[in-house]
């Protein structure tokens, strides 16, 4: 068993530790808690080279009042930015944090629209939406709430990680 | 073509020769070697062993089958002779390891009940309880000065754990979670304090029992967690460790992917770091003299103030007794103030001094505040006190003499003149609670006191005042009847009433009598109705004068003059039954006769 490093970013509320609950725990909460700094969480799933036990490291939402912390980034063997459908800004803020942590490392990006059981609400249209997924290794769909995708982008994470 | 014939010709030419020198597949060889290979094998084999065992580790797997074989099949076969071999060594291990095990239960048995029944033992369950810990792992605790737990190794870049060791060998599950988190938290220590030219790095982390000591190098951190404070010179080994690894495992380090299998082979310098020191005797730690001193004068004050109030509490004790001295009463007996004794009494001014009272119990005044009030005490002690300050001067004698229905007889003997006999009974009866007492004047001598010529007209004025006072006193006697019921000679109370009363005419009319110079004496007439016999009322009649006599004489009447007869029946036409009676006659030599005769 190998064990890979995967950070996920994101604007504040954008459902990162929500996605990673439901992820290593299956539950979900409407209840919104804000995360300080980095919560980290492990989970092993079985890839075709070999089991990887993921080390979630599940960073704290960036926006204008708390800056994006490149350091936790280092070692990762990929990162996910998460953006919620129902927010256009998330998005924009999204595409900023991607660019951020470019600088910093090249290794695989995900790029996550969250909160899918919930209405669109952004103005946002498909083909813009995918123009900016280009800039990712993949492009996932997923409701933390419903569990929707949410084990197909981990697993696509992992398999990420492997990859020499 | 003639060339490749030449070289086959060779090659068959030294098979000949070698078939010739060694014979047919090396027969002669064989045969030639096979009595030296013996010793030519003796020579190498140990040396040949060891390096390939070191080369390719390839001799102990061949080797353990055949060796484990051989004892499996020698045991089977000669178990007896294996028996005779390891029994002593058996037996002996046995018993040390018993005595091991008893000592070591005694020890961890004595060490329960110490640490469980003393103070220091409850107090020590009180911290665990506190630390949220059971009381066994307190005291391993207490034992050490430190101990490490855990080491972990964790690579630098991606906060992975990368080894694991622990003392009891037990894996942590959350190793790996708790090595991601103090890369995290030393990330962000790096990047919020870090300057222009440090990097700021987490050394140290505590809690209330647990340290961590990270050491860090260039590709790997390793992690001590330690119950209790690890000296500076003591952690210098996870500095060696750190840099032993780097040097051993730099390529796995430098080239780390997630795969932790590399990484096993550090496991032997990681057990080097879980170190221990054991606390110290208790008998090298320096005597807290101080808290010894402290101790005992708390001590000492509780003793003091202890002391001061069981002294208190039998000064109160001692002062309480005067209850029982005459003419005292305590109003209010208390302790203030620690050590003094507040005492509120009554005194009566004939009754014994206060001072004198505390110096006959051996008291000392100082530590008693005394608020003293005058009253009259009705003590009998303090009544006879006052008595005989009055009789004392007068050199009359007064004698407690009987006591009969809670009444005492008190008879005064001795002579007093007239004068001072007024005063004297004037003071007595002023005297509280004299009445508790029948006093008898009968042994009294009143005494005639000379009256010089000065005072003779004086005297004849008085002399004609005292008779017709004594004139007066007989006509209240001759009113006093005594009676009687049918055929009885008994006095009722009433009668005794009476009698009183008489008995205090007859003693003033006699010494009215003495003073006058006159002879007096009183006749008690007894008489009777007319029912039954004349002699027996006769008798009756004289019974109960004789009755009365013995009465007046009994409350201090002098015997001699009193005159007792009876007269019998005494019949009126319209009253007879009322004359069952006692009658007083006063005989007595009138004044001008008497002052006819002194001149």
């Amino acid at each position: 068993m190998i064990q890979k490093k995967i950070c996920i970013l994101g604007a504040t509320g954008v459902g990162k530790t929500s996605l990673t609950r439901q992820f290593v725990d299956g539950i979900f909460s409407n209840k919104y808690l804000t995360t300080i700094g980095v919560k980290i969480d492990k989970k092993v799933i079985a890839t075709p080279s070999s089991d990887v036990q993921l080390l979630l490291w599940d960073l704290e939402g960036i926006d204008r009042y708390c800056g994006f912390k490149p350091s936790y980034l280092r070692g990762a063997s990929a990162f996910i930015i998460v953006m919620d459908q129902t927010r256009a800004q998330s998005l924009v803020e999204g595409m900023e944090i991607f660019a951020m942590a470019r600088e910093y490392t090249q290794v695989p990006a995900i790029m996550v629209v969250n909160k899918i059981d919930l209405d669109t609400a952004w103005h946002w249209e498909d083909k813009h939406v995918l123009q900016q997924a280009a800039a990712f290794e993949s492009c996932f769909y997923t409701s933390a709430k419903t569990g929707d995708a949410v084990n197909e982008l981990f697993q696509h994470a992992a398999q990420l990680s492997t990859q020499p | 073509m003639k060339q490749t014939t030449n070289t086959n010709d060779d090659d068959k030419q030294l098979q000949a020769l070698r078939a010739l020198l060694f014979g047919d597949n090396g027969e002669n060889l064989y045969q030639s070697l096979k009595p030296q290979a013996k010793q030519l094998v003796e020579e190498v084999i140990s040396e040949a062993l060891y390096e390939r065992q070191s080369k390719d580790k390839s001799v102990l797997p061949v080797i353990r089958p055949i060796v484990e074989k051989s004892v499996e099949s020698s045991v089977s076969e000669q178990s007896e002779k294996f028996t005779v071999i390891l029994y002593p060594l058996v037996g002996s291990l046995v018993r040390k390891s018993v005595a091991a095990f008893l000592s070591h239960f005694i020890e961890k048995t004595n060490t329960l009940l110490e640490n469980s029944l003393s103070v220091k033992g409850l107090k020590m369950r009180y911290r665990a309880w506190k630390q949220g810990i059971p009381f066994s792992q307190y005291l391993i605790l207490q034992a050490y000065r430190y101990k490490v737990d855990t080491v972990l190794l964790i690579h630098r870049k991606t906060g992975t754990l990368l080894s694991c060791v622990t003392r009891d060998s037990q894996t942590d599950d959350n190793a790996d979670l708790v090595s991601s988190m103090l890369t995290a938290i030393n990330d962000f220590v790096s990047d919020s304090f870090a300057d222009h030219q440090y990097t700021q790095q987490l050394d140290e982390i505590k809690t209330d029992d647990l340290s961590l000591y990270i050491s860090h190098g260039p590709q790997a951190l390793l992690v001590v967690a330690s119950r209790g404070v690890i000296p500076a010179k003591d952690r210098l080994v996870f500095s060696k460790t750190i840099e032993q690894i780097h040097n051993s495992f730099l390529t796995e380090l430098l080239t780390y992917e997630g795969a932790n299998a590399p990484f096993v082979a550090c496991e032997p310098l990681l057990q080097t770091c879980l170190v221990t020191q054991k606390n110290q005797d208790d008998s090298h730690k320096k005597k807290p003299w101080f808290g010894y001193a402290s101790v005992a004068l708390l001590f000492a004050l509780l003793f003091w103030f202890c002391w001061i109030k069981i002294e208190a509490r039998l000064l109160v004790t001692q002062l309480s007794k005067l209850n029982e001295q005459p003419g005292f009463v305590v109003t209010e007996l208390d302790v203030r103030n620690i050590n003094t004794v507040s005492l509120a009494i009554l005194r009566d001014p004939d009754a014994i001094s206060m001072s004198k009272w505390l110096a006959d119990a051996n008291i000392a005044p100082e530590r008693i505040q005394i608020m003293e009030r005058p009253y009259i005490s009705l003590d009998k002690d303090i009544i006879i006190k006052k008595i005989n300050a009055l009789t004392l001067p007068l050199d009359i004698n007064a004698k407690l003499t009987d006591e009969k229905n809670g009444h005492e007889k008190l008879s005064l003997i001795g002579q007093i003149n007239w004068q001072g006999y007024q005063d004297f009974k004037s003071a007595l009866n002023q005297i509280s609670g004299i009445d508790r007492f029948d006093i008898n004047f009968s042994e009294l001598m009143i005494k005639n006191t000379a009256l010089t010529n000065e005072t003779q007209i004086d005297k004849i004025q008085t002399n004609k005042i005292k008779h017709s006072i004594l004139k007066q006193k007989i006509a209240q006697l001759n009113l006093v009847q005594i009676d009687f019921k049918v055929n009885d000679t008994q006095l009722s109370v009433a009668n005794q009433q009476n009698l009183l009363a008489a008995a205090a005419h007859i003693e003033e009319i006699l010494l009215l009598s003495a003073e006058l110079n006159t002879q007096t004496h009183i006749v008690l007439i007894g008489t009777s109705d007319t029912q039954g016999s004349t002699t027996k009322n006769l008798e009756l009649s004289i019974e109960r004068a004789k009755q009365v006599k013995q009465f007046l004489v009994s409350k201090g009447i002098r015997s001699d003059k009193l005159f007792t007869t009876g007269i019998g029946e005494v019949s009126f036409e319209s009253e007879n039954k009322s004359t069952r009676k006692v009658m007083f006659n006063v005989i007595y030599t009138p004044f001008e006769k008497n002052k006819a005769v002194s001149k």
